[in-house]
């Protein structure tokens, strides 16, 4: 889950450049062109990311709850079986 | 006596435990009435006991006392473990981390259900190797388990910590006995590993320090029997001195049980690795002590408990430890090849296993 929410903060890109000057040149007409725009969407985005994360992480942990009570209950009716079984063995004998 | 109702791998199945089930059922069935149900029956030839296909079990259970169910790390355990989670019964475990068999199964809901469900979600992302054998993920089995049987004292102190109040009965693992046979005055020391070859079983690491054995006996031989479909050794029969690589020698699978024990019969020593381990009981390692030849093993897990006069211990990858324990077990093989013989046959008699099944079984059913 640590990784799930990890993965869901989603970050911004650097431009790099081999190039003296080009990489800086990109970032600054990216800061005029879209940085406040995207960063916007990019919140919004984050939220929704944070939020889907922890509703599968809730549903999960239902799921997981449901599997175990499923497992508690079939392992009771195989206890009952065994003790009908054995009351007929008893009865028979 | 008990109807029984027996869930196991059988031959021509290539597992350990198929050909466990083969030659203890006759015991079993001295004092139980036993049904085998299996996938494919129609692949099981000259079985000794009625067999039916696995799903007839649901309809027509109430004509059995218990079910036993084997479980294991192979795929031949699944549909096994899908009758387990329907109907509950007694589970014969072989190994005590499941991790393996259940990264082929549901993995996602497995680790939910075993672990936290933080920590599973993580595990599942990270698909990291290291963890299958961190967590036993044995959790389930254990939780729809009406008793449990295992081999060795580690399995059962390691349920114990976990399930408490579930029943567990400790029987030694049932090894046949084998007829003393002649061993030729004058052969080369012959080495050996036995079964399929995995990565676990450290057999490249074996090859590597047999290599530095053989430069000072260049007389001595290296057997590997068993498939090696997983796991490939070319790499590291490369990587030794072309001499020693002609000491070398890949059996492959032994098709039948007569060719197996012809095998182990060639070899003086068996070296039967196993990192990590996953709380199993070697029966190799138990064959090979049946016919009298010693093992050398990793000192942690199940293999602690096997007594030093039959087996040679070494830290686990500790390779100039495990040359130092080649020269022992070379040096002492007759002391050796007795304490062994006689280590089965007081302590792995299939007889005494049937009835500690027995009386375990018919405790659980009358409870």
């Amino acid at each position: 889950m640590s990784l799930l929410k990890e993965k869901a903060i989603i970050s911004d890109y650097e431009f790099k450049s081999g190039q003296p000057l080009i990489g800086r040149v990109r970032t600054m007409w990216n800061n005029v062109a879209a940085r406040w725009y995207v960063r916007w969407q990019f919140d919004q985005q984050i939220d929704f990311n944070l939020l889907a994360a922890q509703q599968i992480a809730d549903q999960y942990e239902q799921l997981v709850a449901q599997d175990r009570e499923i497992m508690a209950l079939t392992r009771t009716v195989a206890e009952l079986e065994r003790q009908m079984k054995q009351l007929k063995h008893s009865a028979e004998n | 006596m008990l109807k029984l109702a027996y869930f196991s791998p059988l031959p021509p199945e290539r597992t350990g435990i198929a050909r466990y089930s083969w030659e203890f059922l006759p015991f079993l069935a001295k004092s139980a009435e036993i049904t085998l149900f299996h996938p494919a029956p129609q692949t099981i030839t000259d079985a000794p006991y009625p067999i039916q296909h696995i799903d007839d079990y649901s309809p027509n259970r109430w004509e059995y006392d218990l079910p036993i169910y084997h479980m294991g790390n192979s795929r031949f355990h699944r549909d096994i473990y899908e009758m387990l989670k329907q109907h509950p019964g007694v589970v014969v475990l072989h190994d005590v981390v499941l991790h393996h068999f259940m990264a082929m199964e549901q993995y996602g809901r497995e680790l939910g259900y075993a672990v936290d469900v933080p920590l599973g979600m993580d595990i599942r992302i990270r698909q990291d190797e290291r963890d299958l054998n961190r967590f036993d993920l044995n959790r389930r089995v254990l939780d729809l388990a009406l008793g449990v049987i295992v081999h060795s004292q580690y399995a059962a102190d390691r349920i114990a910590q976990s399930h408490p109040e579930l029943p567990v009965a400790l029987v030694p693992m049932p090894i046949l006995a084998v007829a003393q046979r002649e061993t030729p005055a004058e052969h080369p020391l012959t080495f050996g590993c036995l079964g399929e070859v995995t990565p676990a079983k450290q057999i490249d690491l074996a090859l590597r320090v047999f290599g530095r054995f053989h430069a000072q006996h260049p007389e001595s031989r290296f057997h590997v029997v068993g498939d090696s479909a997983e796991f490939d050794l070319t790499p590291v029969l490369h990587s030794l001195p072309p001499a020693t690589r002609a000491n070398v020698y890949l059996h492959g699978y032994a098709a039948t049980q007569a060719a197996f024990e012809a095998q182990i019969d060639a070899l003086d020593v068996v070296i039967n690795l196993r990192y990590p381990t996953v709380g199993e009981t070697s029966a190799a390692a138990l064959r090979a002590l049946a016919h009298g030849k010693p093992v050398i093993v990793f000192d942690h897990g199940t293999y602690q408990a096997l007594p030093d006069s039959v087996a040679i211990k070494v830290p686990p990858m500790d390779q100039p430890a495990l040359l130092a324990a080649m020269q022992q077990a070379a040096d002492g093989l007759p002391a050796y090849r007795n304490a062994a013989r006689t280590f089965i046959e007081t302590h792995h008699r299939p007889q005494k296993s049937a009835e500690l099944y027995l009386t375990f079984l018919q405790q659980l059913f009358d409870s």
